[in-house]
């Protein structure tokens, strides 16, 4: 392991929590498709992930102590194990440049409309360096008091909002098209919830056992369901179908409520909500990228590289897509091919090669 | 411009003192080389994109892999 530090359980659990949390800056890829159905598309997604979250448990338990470019090393053979590695470096890289970018673009686009977005990717990006140097533990600290901080401020802001909802929004259920609702589930299983794949680089950092770890993971894993889960029953409530007119439909929603005279541009809560949400989700990814870079080159630390591959990926991050228009199609319509290949289809591979290994070691012990 | 070329040079100069100068005296030749093209590569980047020059994206290069080549796509 390149970083020795170990992080607690509840560390652990509130940065899977933080980390789909941070989900709702993105639920315009699937609710423009999903419309007033897509708590149902949630819950489908979040079912069919499951499966594929005990997938990376059961190839993890077979490594104790080795993370996912290790194991890649490990079962796939040396020069095959890195070349594989390498397609997870990038997939890495680009996430960290895609999460870094919508930060940028979110905060241009609410309340900081003057200010370049190069700018606000540059000072982003400066929070982040500081923060990835420090190690695992500094990167993960504070989301424990984020994500605390944070579901308190999504149950408020669905209590402030309740006075603008309609629940004759979410009916007819299931009116969408079965094609539009594989579509949406598609996006929602590959996107957001099959992300979780990185945190198979932190799991050797974590103090408990392997049954501790996956029974903390999986209750990260149900708070950011359930966060996701109440943040879309509110833009539902509030919007409708008229939802997909809205990039950022849970900052909007917010933007409605008036309480009185003295309380009202509430929407700026949601926007540090989601402004917390998405730096800890960049850190996090920053840093994996990082040490999947150092892992796979076999460097001794990965300090000495951070500034480096912050650069590169704040470029990355204002050169990624020419236009939101291409970034949000490409989001919906291509991505989670992509993000399926290197989500599900590679680590089914891997789960397959050490079966296989399995098999073949038994067969030649008898 | 000025201004940002002179930020890109001064996030040089960082890697330098910061990052590659201690691995002088570690003596450890294969990681001063891999840091250098890095940082190297970063900062020709940065430089380019400050004078204007239009970098292709590697991601649009692969949605066009994705949509054109392999045919996954759910809209054409």
């Amino acid at each position: 392991m390149i970083d020795k530090a170990k992080i607690s359980g509840a560390q652990f659990l509130f940065t899977v929590a933080c980390y789909l949390q941070s989900t709702t800056l993105i639920t315009s890829f699937f609710i423009n498709i999903s419309l007033h159905d897509s708590l149902f598309v949630i819950l489908t997604g979040a079912i069919l992930i499951l499966p594929i979250l005990f997938m990376y448990f059961y190839i993890i338990k077979w490594f104790p102590g080795k993370n996912l470019i290790q194991v890649n090393d490990l079962v796939f053979g040396k020069i095959p194990g890195k070349l594989i590695s390498c397609f997870y470096l990038f997939f890495f890289f680009t996430l960290s440049s895609l999460t870094l970018g919508d930060l940028g673009r979110f905060v241009n686009n609410t309340f900081m409309i003057k200010t370049p977005v190069s700018v606000l990717i540059i000072v982003f990006i400066i929070l982040c360096v500081w923060a990835v140097r420090n190690g695992l533990n500094v990167v993960t600290r504070y989301n424990i008091f984020f994500s605390i901080l944070i579901t308190a401020g999504i149950i408020l802001d669905d209590i402030l909002a309740s006075s603008l909802s309609n629940m004759q929004n979410f009916i007819p259920i299931f009116e969408i098209s079965l094609n539009k609702y594989i579509h949406a589930t598609h996006i929602i299983t590959a996107i957001p919830f099959g992300d979780v794949i990185v945190f198979l680089m932190i799991i050797p950092n974590v103090k408990l056992d392997h049954k501790k770890t996956k029974k903390y993971f999986l209750i990260g894993f149900f708070i950011g369901v359930v966060s996701l889960l109440l943040v879309v029953f509110r833009e539902v409530a509030v919007f409708g179908d008229s939802i997909s007119l809205f990039t950022f439909a849970s900052y909007e929603s917010i933007k409605l409520i008036k309480l009185g005279a003295a309380f009202t541009r509430l929407e700026i809560l949601s926007a540090l909500i989601l402004v917390i949400l998405s730096f800890s989700k960049t850190v996090l990814l920053f840093y994996v990228t990082v040490i999947a870079f150092a892992q796979i080159f076999n460097l001794k630390s990965f300090k000495a590289y951070v500034l480096s591959i912050g650069l590169l990926i704040t470029i990355y991050s204002l050169n990624i897509y020419s236009s939101a228009t291409k970034h949000g199609f490409a989001a919906s319509n291509i991505h989670p091919f992509f993000w399926t290949f290197m989500n599900i289809i590679l680590p089914f591979l891997t789960l397959l090669i050490i079966l296989l290994r399995k098999l073949n070691k038994r067969s030649t012990s008898k | 411009m000025i201004i940002i070329v002179l930020f890109i040079l001064l996030i040089a100069v960082l890697i330098y003192y910061q990052d590659i100068s201690p691995m002088k005296y570690n003596k450890s030749k294969k990681e001063i080389i891999i840091l250098s093209f890095v940082a190297f590569f970063a900062i020709s980047l940065a430089l380019l994109m400050a004078f204007g020059v239009k970098l292709p994206s590697p991601m649009e290069g692969l949605d066009s892999f994705v949509k054109d080549v392999l045919k996954l796509s759910y809209k054409g």
